[in-house]
């Protein structure tokens, strides 16, 4: 068990920045999700604390202890990796004993080692199998079980459920989830299945280009994110962002969409975070589907919309909603979440309106939350 | 009763075109093989006769005057190690694995006795080897393949011992094959050796230069090895390496490793990086790592490299017959077949003989590996 520290880690492959100047801090027993798109720098990160790769760049402390310098052999991390997770050649049994030989246990503490972590994660039916005769969820368990068996500082998990079908990723994710718990183990999980990351985490960081996004819990990550690649990026269907315009009209703050659109801002909060937003000033407002109320139309404060498309989902129906066309020709569709009892033909003519406390307001400059 | 499956005309045709190619293959080791059986004056009939009567003269030119005990010992020896290696290539029978440690155990001490018989030190390196293969893959040996290994090991000493036997007691073919077999062998393992480290390090590290390295390597395949054969005669003469083993090893090494090297380097790529990176991970060295992770699953790409090698080696003549000498001592098969063209005419039936026993080995040698060998060739063909 331990604490993480990364400090300024650059990496880089050839002429491409994996890592730029990558900052971490992971506590001890924390379950840390490291969340971003394929090239993001998650699996180097991985593979930098420990030991595989070397940074070019930064620190990479373990317990206080300055660990980049080390072999992996030393560092006392396991590795979960997404394929080739058990070796061909040996049984269920000799893959999970393998971690153990080169740390001088005599026989008998590894069968009763390897044992007891087979009876934890009941596949002690399996030891005697080869690697070819699991199915996929029980190689995912071996090699959890592998990683265990050990009982290192430390757990890397390269998205090691992203290949098992949907029902085996979920039981998984509760099994891996439960054995953390048990044990305690400082866990990075490395995913790009963002619900993986909120169902799993304590804490999520989100990677884009080798550097961090934003860290925080899922309902942080998720109610305000830090910029708008975190907002776009959390949440299915993904958050709804539409560009607009401030305007302030007689003491009233207005936003204005397409020119014609507007929608008064009421809550005395997002005032206030307003106010440091220049008049006529392009920004781009950030509201997750479930914060979208479709109305009648009697809502003196509702935006006029069209029904696009409905998905009933069975506990709730996606329904898509045509705003009009902006100045590029493009129609703005917004995404809201409502009841399944929901009806309404396309075509139909419906007034919607946004969560005052939930709406999220970004900078179209920098991308940047406006808070 | 389930129906029959229906078999077509095509695939009768099929049957007949295998059956030709077949007989159209066959019929020169047959011809051989009739040769080797006939007496000199039945061999050169204008009409070939398909009826004769069978002679062991062909082959009692190449034996020894006197043939000792212990041959005829390490005959049955061999001829029971190549029943039980069939036996485990069917199945993983258990009689077979526990006969292990028996079968080492009757070898070395058979080898024990032709070497105080004979006082032939070729035996002490016979009994070193087989008691190195015993200890090596004993404590392991829970596969069919590792049996397989271990008793195909005990099968090719006692083949050797038989060689070391019939050329102590006087036969200059048996001493020939010998040499075929310290050089074929030698150059092998080196060559496979340097190819599967070379290989390693090509797959897995950043080298300098690493494309130019390798395609430097395969330019030593350029050019038609027979092209050198007048520098290397007049190096080897300097450096004293004419008609000795090691002159033939390092060259035949030489010819198979840019092969070697490549073919190896596919079956390494094959191999995922991952499972190096989790033993690392685990607490093993890199070279650990490499025995422990990659060498077991480049068994099969080492098995099939080493069986071109081999045939290459086993088969070269040009080298072997330039840079040694008539009658000298590394005097490999190949030349030795030929020098059978004399003043006297050709002794095609000895010919014959000596070429049936020349191919004996690698047949049975390719036959037995044929498995590995269809494994090996399309491993990299297929795409997982």
């Amino acid at each position: 068990m331990a604490n993480l520290k990364l400090k300024n880690i650059k990496k880089s492959f050839a002429d491409q920045v994996a890592l730029d100047d990558l900052n971490l801090d992971i506590a001890d027993g924390e379950f840390f999700v490291i969340l971003g798109h394929t090239g993001s720098g998650k699996t180097t990160t991985l593979r930098c604390i420990a030991g595989l790769e070397r940074p070019e760049q930064g620190e990479i402390y373990m317990d206080d202890e300055l660990i980049s310098d080390m072999t992996p052999a030393n560092r006392d991390v396991a590795f979960v990796f997404q394929e080739h997770i058990l070796y061909p050649h040996m049984t269920v049994y000799e893959n999970m004993a393998f971690p153990l030989h080169p740390r001088g246990y005599s026989e008998s503490e590894i069968n009763s080692k390897v044992v007891e972590i087979a009876e934890m994660l009941h596949i002690e039916h399996l030891l005697e199998r080869q690697p070819s005769q699991l199915s996929g969820g029980e190689t995912q368990r071996v090699g959890l079980g592998r990683a265990m068996v050990r009982q290192p500082k430390v757990f890397l998990m390269d998205e090691p459920i992203s290949a098992l079908d949907a029902k085996l990723r979920a039981e998984m994710r509760s099994e891996i989830r439960l054995r953390q718990r048990q044990t305690g183990i400082t866990t990075l999980y490395v995913t790009h299945d963002q619900t993986e990351a909120m169902s799993m985490a304590d804490r999520i960081a989100i990677l884009k280009d080798g550097g961090v996004m934003q860290v925080g819990t899922a309902t942080e990550v998720y109610r305000s994110p830090a910029n708008l690649f975190v907002a776009d990026f959390i949440g299915n269907p993904s958050i709804n962002l539409i560009s607009g315009k401030v305007l302030a009209e007689d003491e009233n703050i207005l936003m204005n969409f397409l020119g014609n659109l507007k929608w008064q801002v009421t809550d005395a909060e997002i005032v206030k975070k307003l106010a440091v937003v220049d008049r006529d000033c392009e920004v781009i407002l950030g509201v997750h589907p479930e914060d979208i109320s479709l109305e009648d139309g009697q809502d003196t404060n509702g935006i006029p919309a069209e029904i696009y498309e409905s998905e009933p989902l069975g506990a709730e129906t996606i329904v898509s909603l045509s705003l009009g066309e902006n100045t590029e020709g493009e129609t703005i569709i917004l995404k809201a979440r409502t009841s399944p009892d929901f009806d309404e033909a396309a075509g139909q003519s419906v007034s919607i309106n946004f969560d005052q406390k939930r709406v999220l307001f970004f900078d179209a400059v920098t991308g940047k939350a406006i808070r | 009763m389930a129906s029959k499956r229906q078999i077509g005309l095509g695939h009768y045709i099929i049957l007949i075109v295998i059956a030709i190619a077949v007989v159209v293959y066959l019929i020169p080791i047959y011809w051989i093989i009739v040769t080797s059986l006939k007496s000199p004056s039945d061999i050169v009939t204008k009409v070939p006769k398909f009826l004769f009567r069978v002679t062991w003269e062909n082959y009692h030119k190449l034996m020894p005057a006197e043939i000792p005990l212990i041959f005829y010992v390490f005959l049955v020896e061999s001829l029971i190690g190549i029943f039980l290696v069939c036996l485990s290539l069917k199945k993983d029978v258990v009689i077979v694995r526990s006969l292990i440690p028996v079968g080492c155990i009757v070898f070395v001490l058979t080898g024990f006795y032709a070497f105080v018989t004979t006082v032939n030190y070729n035996f002490l390196m016979l009994i070193v080897y087989a008691g190195a293969v015993y200890w090596l893959i004993r404590k392991t040996a829970t596969t069919a393949t590792q049996v397989l290994l271990i008793w195909g090991s005990l099968v090719a000493f006692s083949l050797v011992a038989v060689c070391v036997v019939l050329s102590g007691a006087g036969s200059k073919y048996f001493h020939q094959l010998l040499n075929s077999i310290i050089i074929g062998f030698g150059s092998t393992i080196l060559a496979v050796g340097l190819g599967t480290f070379s290989a390693y390090a090509f797959s897995r590290f950043e080298i300098l230069g690493k494309e130019d390295l390798l395609f430097f390597i395969l330019s030593t395949r350029m050019l038609p090895p027979v092209v050198v054969v007048i520098p290397v005669y007049l190096m080897y003469s300097k450096l004293g390496l004419r008609d000795t083993h090691l002159g033939l090893i390092l060259l035949y090494t030489t010819f198979n490793l840019s092969f070697a090297v490549w073919l190896m380097k596919g079956f390494i790529d094959e191999i995922p990086k991952e499972y190096e990176d989790a033993a690392l991970v685990d607490g093993y060295t890199r070279f650990q790592s490499f025995f422990k992770v990659v060498f077991p699953q480049s068994v099969t790409g080492i098995a099939a490299t080493a069986v071109f090698c081999l045939i290459t080696a086993w088969n070269e003549f040009a080298f072997a017959l330039v840079l040694t000498e008539v009658g000298g001592k590394a005097v490999t098969a190949p030349p030795s077949i030929t020098s059978a063209t004399g003043s006297g005419g050709v002794d095609w039936g000895m010919i014959a003989a000596k070429t049936f026993i020349f191919l004996l080995p690698v047949a049975v040698f390719t036959f037995l590996m044929r498995k590995h060998l269809l494994r090996g060739v399309t491993f990299g063909a297929v795409k997982r």
